[in-house]
């Protein structure tokens, strides 16, 4: 005992010794210095990687990054500093300055919408307590381009022209001392404590030995794997070493063991009253079966703290949360910080219909705050909202197919998605004059298209000719691109054809969505101007399509004549593919943001394109929509029909515009265009319904109201319309049916006003 | 930061019991004190912030030492008050932990390695996690953030869009987060888990007055291994703050019993109305107990007692409700109108049938009492047959129910108080108040189905509403004489029986 008291002394002299190591090297500060990377001049390619090379201008010198681009601060892993980077997000006219992620050691810790000028942006990061990273390691990701004038073909993302670090606290001692300092007092205290538990001293320090190996491990960031082979190897090690010293002992404590057995119960039996034992025989079930409970549990969540120390706290958050955390981090990451969103009534973590789960919204504010996240509750209260959380999800009845949210109609002035992959394949793009055919491009050895005008964000992950998938023999275009907003992105290739009247151009187009790709060509009038036309999207997923615009001369000479330019002389200049389609509704684009056109601010943004079409005058309708101004919107919406005439979208908006300014009978050919179109969106069969009912036509309203019910069981508006139509009509039955379906969501539009009809009914009864 | 601002809790803790804890141990008074400062704290911080002032690190702190050093003050400078008797003393504390642990049997050791395996898993597991139980992130932490971000109670209700909801159950975890935030703090959850090993503690002195060390160390062990109490500590949810204040009031209810020391039933009064600090259910659990104390009070004719109990309960209980009601002018959560069912199912079962009131009137009041009037409409519209199988549902349920979280500590009530049949008197007021939990329990249960016979929902709230009672039925177990025979025979334990 006194060998052991000894060394465990001795063991205190060490742990003193190390605090007093720690202490005094606390006085000899690391001092770091706030550090500048001019980038671009010489002497910056220990610090940069992956980026290109440098450049300059009259002003100064900089580097492009590239999509992933990384800046190494030596000694810089372990204490706070604030970030600092001076860039310019440079982009053409027509592109919106691209959203930029800052991460430290693989965390992120920032991120924003770069602009387009020079600009000096700061950040603080605080780097996690474990592990301790010695070097600061900040990786740059952000949307790149091509610059249609860069000869090498690059993707550029941010010019970067300078970047600095500056601790907010100093360090107490380097990365390396700090985490010797805390394992010897780690280690320190857990010897102690073993030594006060009674344990011996070999024993004691041996664990100590394994604990400190283990808390390396973890530290360090070092994989587990390697020790745990050293481990396993220790481990069989004692256990030999032991089952050696043991043997003797062991052999003749099992020789015993049954009449030690023995003699223990009739010692007991003798001992306590019978009520006793089956006390004691109580107590020990009772913790056997806790502890049986309780290990599994233990050992799974604890072998996956130990699996995955490092983990940020969204990765933990996600680990709990699933996609719904990926999701909500979404909507926050594209939505200011005033935002007001609204959402799916009957939305929880799991999107199942739970009327009764109050905590919805809060459970939402926790994630999104200080957004606010409205319901659309009638009694609500919360007035207007500038956004909507797009959701595909489940319909009322829980058997009913997927669908999406909202089905409602909305002027928008952005429609942002999580990311969303389009394969699009293009070929043989043919010119019919009458009976001639020109072949415009069979991408057979030719040059691939280049991007031409676009208003998405995306990344590009491949544009390639290449072998066609099966169904079209040869060649074709492949292009593979990730959206997460898009109102068009044109891909062409310039032609010089005069247009003649009767002309078409046709091509073949498979894509791995539908609805998300047309046709497009661009039309050169004989003043200047040029405008763009398209034809319908495709319908079918993964076939190939043949997408055809029709009467272009007629189509081009309306157009023009409309806009007072000069249609005598029009050639088709270029002609491409339009894989940035949006669907007919936002909801067909799935987990999304939908941005209201709200105001008419901005609106210069969109207006006036060097290159008219029709996408541009549609957002300009919602815009002119959403600030009240009916007739401009009217008038948008006419001019991207004649553009693109087969788009659903703009049939539907005109519907709704002219629907709201009383015009009915031009509102219910727009309709019909719209349903004509886009058969599955249940929205205009809605509006036409309403048309119906206002002009008397009950019967005809019912059937429309039923039709949209049929397309979508979720929308609310129609089941109300078609429940207050049967109640009307004396139908209290189907009435009451339809009413009870509203009154089980709480947050449902019209949960109160059914709730009433509802009692109505049954004082009828 | 956030170890000065813990530091600082448990000094405002210790203060408190230097009056109210006069005798007891100083780990015992250490985890009295933590849970008296933190929940004296979350008072504070409300009147701070009722008064206008914002809520910041200094305007709290500011306070909190003022009544520290007062405190603590006027303690020293009571006649003969020496620092020996808060039995604290630094310079020789390892020696006395490592005598300590070396007076222990083997059994004692491996029990206690066995607290604490439990205790740093729930360590580990709260400070891994960051808050994200779906009521922790949609209440009470979500609360705690627009607190911290807003410095005020008040101007909550502007930021969040269901006020009504998020303002209506009592604020103390929350207000206990923002304690830790605004102190620098990124992860509340540590405070469960020092909650935990608190309320082990107490448990384990609290027993240990009628059962010997290995006794209390089996029963605090069976506590600290129960899967329900485990994960509650390591999640920031309210229920294990519930369990442990209701447990409190509990120890200190039968010590009063017990050792008829003031301090004690003011300790039961404080940390019950405590518990309705942190829940909105503990009134039915006061009326419970009320009526086990007015029992008590009638028999040894101490009048007084059921009223000063009433008055320190009804001291901080209201507080909450009283504030959402009348100065934010937003609706509460439950709140007394359940024991309004409760009296009025009484009295409807009295005037419709003397039979309905003897055969389920007792078991569906106290349900109504926790769950409001629709069953008290149940109670006196359905026919006995109606209501005897839906009882029987009920009872299953709760069956299932225990048998999957509480199982053991139920079998060890049912077979120690079974086993101790002829002794039933002995300790028969804690078993009165571990009946009263069950009762009301079952009658919980029954609310349950009534008011969502389908839904998988309720059940869960039922099981884990067991948390509150599971405590009690452990005391008793441990107080009975086969486990009390069964520890004794080899060690004998203090006597203290009730005079």
């Amino acid at each position: 005992m006194k060998s052991d008291l000894k060394s465990g002394s001795l063991y205190g002299t060490v742990l003193l010794a190390a605090v007093c190591l720690f202490l005094s090297l606390r006085a000899g500060l690391v001092i770091q210095s706030p550090r500048l990377i001019n980038v671009g001049d010489e002497g910056d390619q220990p610090y940069l990687s992956d980026f290109h090379e440098r450049e300059s201008n009259e002003w100064s010198s900089f580097r492009w990054t590239k999509s992933r681009s990384y800046i190494t601060f030596p000694d810089a892993g372990y204490f706070p500093v604030t970030v600092t980077l001076t860039i310019n997000a440079w982009r053409p006219d027509d592109q919106p300055g691209p959203k930029v992620l800052l991460l430290a050691n693989g965390r992120q810790f920032a991120s924003f919408i770069a602009a387009k000028e020079l600009q000096t942006y700061g950040f603080n990061y605080v780097p996690p307590v474990l592990p301790v990273e010695q070097n600061l390691v900040v990786e740059i990701r952000s949307d790149t381009f091509a610059p249609p004038s860069d000869e090498a073909g690059r993707t550029l993302g941010v010019l970067l022209d300078a970047v600095q670090f500056s601790p907010i606290r100093r360090p107490v001692c380097s990365a390396h001392l700090l985490v010797l300092a805390l394992l010897s007092l780690t280690t320190g205290v857990a010897y102690l404590m073993m030594r006060l538990l009674g344990a011996p001293g070999r024993a004691s320090f041996t664990a100590t030995l394994v604990l400190l190996a283990l808390a390396c491990s973890v530290v360090l960031g070092y994989p587990l794997k390697i020790f745990s082979l050293a481990m396993l190897s220790f481990a069989c090690c004692s256990v030999a070493y032991g089952s050696l010293l043991v043997s003797e002992r062991l052999r003749r404590s099992l020789a015993a063991l049954p009449r030690m057995a023995l003699l223990g119960y009739r010692r007991f039996a003798r001992s306590f009253p019978l009520a006793s034992q089956v006390a004691a025989l109580a107590l020990v079930g009772g913790l056997c079966i806790n502890v049986a409970t309780a290990l599994p549990r233990m050992i799974e969540e604890v072998g996956f703290a130990a699996t995955h120390p490092h983990l940020s706290y969204t990765d933990k958050m996600s680990e709990k949360w699933g996609d719904f955390y990926n999701h909500i981090t979404f909507v926050r990451d594209n939505t200011p910080p005033e935002a007001r969103i609204a959402y799916v009534p009957w939305a929880g973590p799991s999107w199942r219909p739970d009327p009764k789960r109050m905590a919805r919204v809060s459970l939402m504010q926790y994630f999104l705050c200080p957004r606010h996240v409205l319901t659309l509750a009638d009694d609500s209260g919360n007035g207007e909202y500038t956004h909507i959380w797009m959701v595909p999800t489940r319909s009322y009845e829980e058997e009913t197919a997927e669908e999406g949210w909202p089905q409602f109609y909305a002027p928008a002035k952005t429609v942002t998605y999580m990311p969303q992959t389009r394969q699009v394949w293009v070929d043989d793009f043919v010119m019919h004059q009458g009976a001639q055919s020109m072949v415009l491009e069979d991408f057979e050895g030719a040059m691939a298209f280049d991007e031409w005008a676009s208003q998405a964000r995306r990344v590009i992950s491949e544009t390639v000719i290449s072998a066609a998938p099966a169904g079209n023999p040869g060649q074709a275009l492949y292009l593979n691109l990730t959206y997460t907003q898009s109102d068009y992105d044109y891909w062409g290739k310039p032609v010089d054809v005069p247009l003649t009247g009767g002309a078409s151009v046709q091509a073949m187009v498979r894509s791995n969505m539908e609805q998300r790709t047309n046709i497009v060509i661009q039309v050169l009038f004989g003043d200047g101007h040029a405008a763009v036309f398209g034809s319908p999207a495709n319908q079918e997923t993964d076939a190939w399509e043949m997408l055809k615009i029709d009467t272009i001369h007629n189509r081009a000479r309306d157009f023009g004549l409309s806009r007072g330019w000069d249609v005598g002389n029009m050639r088709i200049t270029m002609i491409g593919v339009n894989p940035g389609h949006p669907a007919p509704m936002p909801y067909m684009e799935g987990w999304g943001v939908l941005e209201i056109a709200g105001s008419a601010e901005g609106l210069g943004l969109r207006a006036g394109p060097r290159v008219e079409n029709g996408p541009c005058h549609f957002a300009l309708g919602q815009a002119y929509e959403g600030a009240g101004r009916l007739a401009e919107a009217t008038a948008e919406y006419r001019q991207a029909i004649l553009l693109e005439p087969g788009d659903a979208r703009f049939q539907l908006a005109l519907g709704e515009v002219l629907r709201s300014q009383g015009e009915m009978e031009a509102a219910m050919a727009a309709y019909v265009q719209a349903i004509a179109l886009a058969p599955e969106i249940a929205w205009p069969h809605f509006g036409l319904g309403e048309l119906w009912l206002h002009t008397g036509e009950h019967d005809l309203a019912l059937a429309e109201y039923e039709q949209a019910l049929a397309i979508s069981p979720n929308l609310s508006e129609a089941r109300f319309a078609l429940a207050r139509l049967y109640e009307e009509k004396g139908l209290l039955t189907q009435a009451y049916a339809h009413y009870e379906v509203l009154s089980r969501f709480l947050y449902d539009p019209y949960h109160r006003a059914a709730s009433e009809a509802m009692q109505r009914i049954e004082e009828q009864w | 930061m956030v170890a000065v601002a813990l530091a600082l809790v448990v000094a405002f803790g210790l203060s408190i019991t230097l009056y109210l804890a006069r005798q007891s141990a100083f780990l015992e008074r250490l985890a009295l004190a933590y849970c008296l400062g933190w929940g004296f704290l979350t008072l504070l911080m409300f009147c701070v912030s009722a008064l206008g002032i914002p809520l910041s690190f200094s305007s709290i702190a500011t306070p909190l030492v003022t009544i520290t050093v007062i405190l603590s003050s006027v303690w020293w400078r009571g006649k003969g008050k020496r620092l020996d008797d808060l039995k604290f003393h630094p310079g020789d504390a390892l020696r006395r932990i490592r005598e300590g642990i070396r007076g222990l049997s083997i059994f004692e050791r491996a029990l206690l390695a066995l607290v604490g395996v439990f205790l740093l898993y729930s360590l580990v597991m709260a400070c891994y996690w960051p808050v994200h139980w779906w009521d922790a992130v949609t209440l009470y932490d979500f609360r705690a953030r627009v607190f911290f971000d807003t410095r005020s109670i008040q101007e909550t209700p502007l930021r969040v869009d269901e006020p009504g909801y998020v303002m209506s159950l009592p604020p103390m975890t929350s207000l206990v987060h923002t304690w830790i935030y605004l102190a620098g703090g990124a992860n509340p959850k540590f405070f469960y888990t020092f909650l935990f090993a608190s309320f082990l503690v107490m448990s384990y002195y609290f027993m240990r007055e009628y059962c010997s060390s290995l006794g209390s160390l089996t029963f605090t062990a069976l506590l600290s291994s129960t899967w329900v109490f485990v994960d509650h500590s390591t999640e920031a949810y309210t229920n294990l703050p519930f369990a442990c204040y209701y447990a409190l009031a509990t120890i200190f209810l039968y010590r009063w019993m017990l050792h008829r020391r003031k301090s004690h039933l003011i300790l039961a009064g404080l940390t019950l109305g405590l518990s309705g600090w942190v829940r909105a259910e503990s009134q039915a659990f006061f009326v419970g107990y009320l009526a086990v104390l007015a029992v008590y009070s009638l028999r040894r004719r101490t009048y007084t007692a059921p009223l000063i109990f009433a008055l320190l309960y009804l001291s901080i209980e209201p507080l909450w409700a009283l504030y959402v009601r009348y100065v934010l002018h937003l609706p509460t959560e439950r709140g007394w109108t359940y024991v309004a069912a409760f009296v009025q199912v009484l009295a409807r079962s009295l005037f419709r049938s003397p039979r309905q009131l003897l055969g389920w009137a007792g078991l569906g009041t106290s349900a109504a009492a926790v769950f409001g009037g629709s069953l008290a409409d149940w109670v006196a519209s359905k026919p006995c047959s109606q209501q005897g199988s839906q009882l029987l549902t009920a009872l299953g349920i709760v069956w299932r129910q225990l048998l999957e979280n509480h199982s053991v500590s139920l079998c060890l009530f049912l077979a120690t108080a079974g086993l101790n049949v002829r002794n039933m008197k002995e300790h028969g007021y804690l078993f009165a108040l571990a009946v009263s939990n069950l009762v009301l329990f079952v009658g919980a249960a029954l609310a349950f189905v009534q008011i969502e016979p389908d839904s998988p929902v309720p059940l869960f709230a039922a099981g884990r509403l067991f948390m509150f009672v599971s405590p009690a039925l452990l005391y008793y177990a441990a107080s009975t004489k086969p486990v009390r025979d069964l520890f004794d025979a080899r060690r004998p334990a203090p006597s203290r029986r009730p005079s």
